[in-house]
């Protein structure tokens, strides 16, 4: 078993397959959780894995474990319904509320479809490439795409404005 | 851009985006906007000193549980494949199996394959068995004794059906939903596939632990995998082991078309199962 390539790998890559586990979980605790378990699985197939693409097995199994711990594990925890309105321009600990908004507001989507903007927006798979790691069709990944970006849009603006970066703003 | 502020000056366009009067690029621009939303709000998490650690922990634990049931399970394996149900194994030759076809073994025969055989001491029910799987933290699952059981050990993982399993070539490396269906065939009417995977999360299970041995046993939606073997129904829970040891099985059954009595009977199968 070549570890050394695969401390390597975790070394590099590991960072970004956190931040995945974190949108993913929307916690700190249980993205680092998810993220050993799908690298205890991925370490004893390292030899066979390493030669293809690590890093598009590592993003499809934590889809695919996270969908499983939700299913069966947390599928009562809920988030919050209503944000707290505590972003604003003044506040230098902005960046902190909008994780934290940014959380509340992954979290209270359906699994498939944080699985779709992780995937999509975060990943920056195409349509064709998350349909593929979903299994599912590429209609349904733009439908899902559609209703996470529509609830986002509902729950974030209270606290936080996405800016299309008007020339004149 | 992304900008944090009271003041939403893209709630027009989005609003505007909702009543269908949309400048063509708004759905882009939503999009580009959140990509730039995710990459400055996720956070840049620190990775625990001891991560790589804790993942070879997790692995020699596997390694452990699964050498220490290695001779006992071989040793079953062959026993339950070359004596006492010839036809395991021939999966070209063995004809199709469907539940009404499955005749019940003679008395005392242990389930077919790895999963092994009644544990020692163990008492089931008549018309049962108990099936121990070491390589799934020791979990005991107390079946129909015409079922049949089998071990993914690569995956720490333990199946139980009502019909013939096999893992496939490969193992379950490509399973879809984490729900792997080493079945020879796919379910046939009142067919049952059980998927036993073990995971180890401390605080989940003290939280399950605090309420009994687990969670109820529920209906769960029917994921791809199961639908693909002929799945119409899924049933789930989560079995903790009471001794603190952090041990969680997820228990997933996918059935196809079953009866209420076969329905009951994974139920109670689902319900029952322990660790030595």
């Amino acid at each position: 078993m070549s570890e050394p390539g695969f401390e390597e790998w975790v070394a590099a890559r590991g960072p970004r397959l956190l931040r995945v586990a974190w949108l993913l979980t929307g916690d700190a605790h249980l993205a680092e959780d998810l993220l050993q378990t799908v690298l205890a699985r991925i370490w004893p197939k390292w030899p066979r894995i390493a030669g293809e693409n690590p890093e598009a097995y590592a993003r499809k199994a934590l889809v695919h474990t996270h969908a499983s711990w939700w299913r069966r594990r947390w599928r009562g925890e809920l988030p919050h319904g209503e944000l707290p309105d505590r972003v604003s321009t003044a506040d230098p600990f902005a960046d902190v509320d909008l994780e934290q908004a940014l959380a509340e507001a992954i979290r209270a989507l359906p699994v498939r479809q944080r699985a779709v903007v992780v995937l999509r927006y975060f990943e920056d798979l195409s349509v064709a490439e998350t349909a593929e790691v979903l299994r599912c069709s590429e209609g349904t990944v733009k439908s899902q795409a559609s209703k996470a970006l529509n609830s986002l849009r509902g729950r974030l603006p209270a606290a936080v404005a996405v800016d299309g970066g008007d020339p004149g703003d | 851009m992304i900008r944090v502020t009271d003041h939403d000056a893209h709630q027009d366009a989005y609003r505007a985006h909702d009543d269908g009067a949309a400048p063509e690029s708004a759905p882009e621009s939503a999009e580009r906007e959140l990509r730039a939303l995710l990459e400055r709000a996720v956070p840049q998490l620190p990775a625990p000193a001891q991560r790589l650690e804790s993942v070879r922990e997790r692995v020699r634990r596997r390694r452990r549980r699964r050498a220490a049931g290695t001779s006992l399970t071989a040793v079953l394996a062959i026993a339950a494949a070359g004596l006492l149900l010839p036809g395991l194994g021939d999966r070209d030759g063995g004809g199709r199996l469907d539940a009404t076809s499955l005749a019940p073994p003679a008395s005392g025969s242990a389930p077919t394959a790895s999963g092994g055989a009644p544990a020692e001491g163990a008492t089931a029910p008549p018309g049962s068995t108990t099936v121990p799987f070491p390589d799934v933290a020791g979990l005991q699952v107390v079946m129909p004794q015409e079922w049949n059981a089998l071990t993914a050990s690569d995956d720490a993982r333990g199946y139980v059906s009502t019909q013939t399993l096999g893992l496939p070539e490969g193992g379950c490396a490509h399973q879809l939903d984490d729900f792997c269906t080493p079945l020879d065939r796919t379910l046939a009417k009142d067919g049952v596939l059980v998927q036993f995977t073990l995971s180890f999360n401390k605080a989940t299970a003290d939280k399950l632990r605090v309420r009994g041995s687990g969670m109820a046993v529920a209906a769960e939606p029917v994921v791809d995998a199961c639908h693909a073997v002929g799945g119409t129904e899924q049933l789930g829970t989560t079995i903790v082991d009471g001794s603190g040891s952090g041990v969680v099985v997820v228990a997933t059954a996918c059935l196809s078309h079953p009866r209420g009595r076969q329905e009951a009977r994974v139920r109670t199968l689902l319900s029952t199962t322990f660790f030595s």
